[in-house]
């Protein structure tokens, strides 16, 4: 069975406030959640769920953001909720040294908070949603053409060029997986004029291919989670 | 007899098989052989015995990390937002000079879009006009600088 050992610095603080948080501010993000709908990403429920009582918007994020990562990573490791939950409790209490962290109350309540919020549904499927559009070995980020005319010179270069090519370099930004971490690099592909009408064509067959399963979705009553609707 | 089996890699993480891409994270686990909770507890207390000062984060490397998730995360959401600078990147930025060998080190390993912050609170831009928009050597110039200034080691 998968243990956890450590939680990242840029989480742990997430988890730290939810330890924190009265009952009143717990219950009112509880109640914030049901209310809300899935979307891409826990960034952006976090957002959605406007102005909770009590509860400042960055600890919200905090919290389910931390949440997210750690249910995408409890998943990955294949270990139980109970688990995760109580490796994370006996993390945080061993390393905060206030004591607050040692009363056995609010370490209960605290497996209790986490608890939930792992079985969110809303929590669990904004990240899952955002982790299946990155799920590949490259994202794509960025592109630009870079458009040349290149002269054709005749066996004597002090003469003028005989000729001239138009050349087309698509420079595609994207990121990929590397050593635990998101590398981004630049690759470079060379066109012509007709690669480029064949792709514009293949661009906007996938755009057709979008509404038309927008339109499915809709009609089966289901949340469009895709980037298009939600912006 | 019960056995535990910490197995770190070099950074005191250890590594998955599997992933989900927007959380991949440093989080660490170990595959425990054991029924017993406790012995697993306190194998794992000796083992961040061991790991001691190591793990002590500065505050200002504690909120880049946590605003850098923030804002990736922010970004893997929307491809609009791939490119921008957005308010998370602003806070960053906003963490002026403390932060920029934090912001190096990410640079290093990611080659990430730190260029624009890095201008912002460095005050200077070592990258050549003509190496502008080519990724690698944005990030060599930088990192060139980050050593020169000693903000890298």
């Amino acid at each position: 069975m998968a243990r956890i050992t450590s939680v990242p610095d840029e989480y742990y603080q997430g988890f730290v406030k939810l330890f924190s948080l009265e009952s009143l501010a717990f219950e009112m993000l509880v109640n914030a959640l049901k209310r809300a709908e899935p979307t891409l990403g826990t960034m952006k429920l976090a957002n959605n769920l406007g102005p909770i009582e009590n509860l400042e918007p960055e600890t919200i994020t905090d919290i389910l953001l931390s949440v997210s990562s750690l249910n995408n990573y409890r998943e990955e490791i294949d270990a139980s909720v109970e688990d995760t939950v109580g490796d994370v409790n006996f993390i945080i209490t061993t390393r905060e040294k206030d004591s607050l962290f040692s009363r056995p109350e609010r370490q209960e309540s605290f497996k209790k908070r986490l608890t939930a919020l792992l079985q969110n549904e809303q929590v669990y499927c904004s990240s899952k949603a955002l982790g299946l559009t990155n799920n590949y070995d490259k994202v794509y980020y960025s592109a630009k053409v870079i458009s040349d005319i290149r002269p054709i010179f005749g066996t004597n270069t002090a003469d003028k060029p005989k000729a001239s090519l138009v050349t087309h370099t698509l420079k595609i930004h994207f990121a990929h997986f590397k050593d635990d971490e998101w590398v981004h690099e630049d690759t470079y592909v060379t066109m012509d004029i007709n690669d480029i009408r064949r792709l514009k064509e293949v661009l906007s067959r996938a755009e057709r291919k979008e509404r038309t399963l927008a339109g499915i979705i809709k009609e089966a009553g289901m949340k469009n989670l895709s980037p298009a609707e939600e912006e | 007899m019960d056995t535990v089996n910490l197995a770190y890699n070099k950074q005191g993480y250890a590594k998955a098989s599997t992933f989900h891409m927007t959380n991949r994270c440093r989080y660490s686990f170990s595959n425990v052989k054991l029924d017993s909770a406790e012995t697993w507890r306190t194998a794992m207390a000796q083992d961040w015995e061991r790991q001691g000062e190591a793990r002590v984060v500065s505050e200002v490397e504690r909120m880049f990390r946590s605003l850098a998730a923030k804002w990736r995360e922010e970004r893997s959401a929307s491809s609009t937002m791939r490119q921008e600078v957005n308010d998370t990147y602003l806070d960053i930025i906003g963490l002026g000079p403390d932060v920029i060998p934090y912001i190096l080190k990410d640079l290093r390993r990611t080659s990430d879009h730190w260029f624009i912050a890095l201008r912002a609170i460095a005050k200077t831009d070592p990258v050549r006009p003509t190496d502008r928009g080519n990724i690698e050597r944005m990030r060599d110039a930088w990192l060139l600088w980050g050593e020169q200034e000693k903000y890298l080691e």
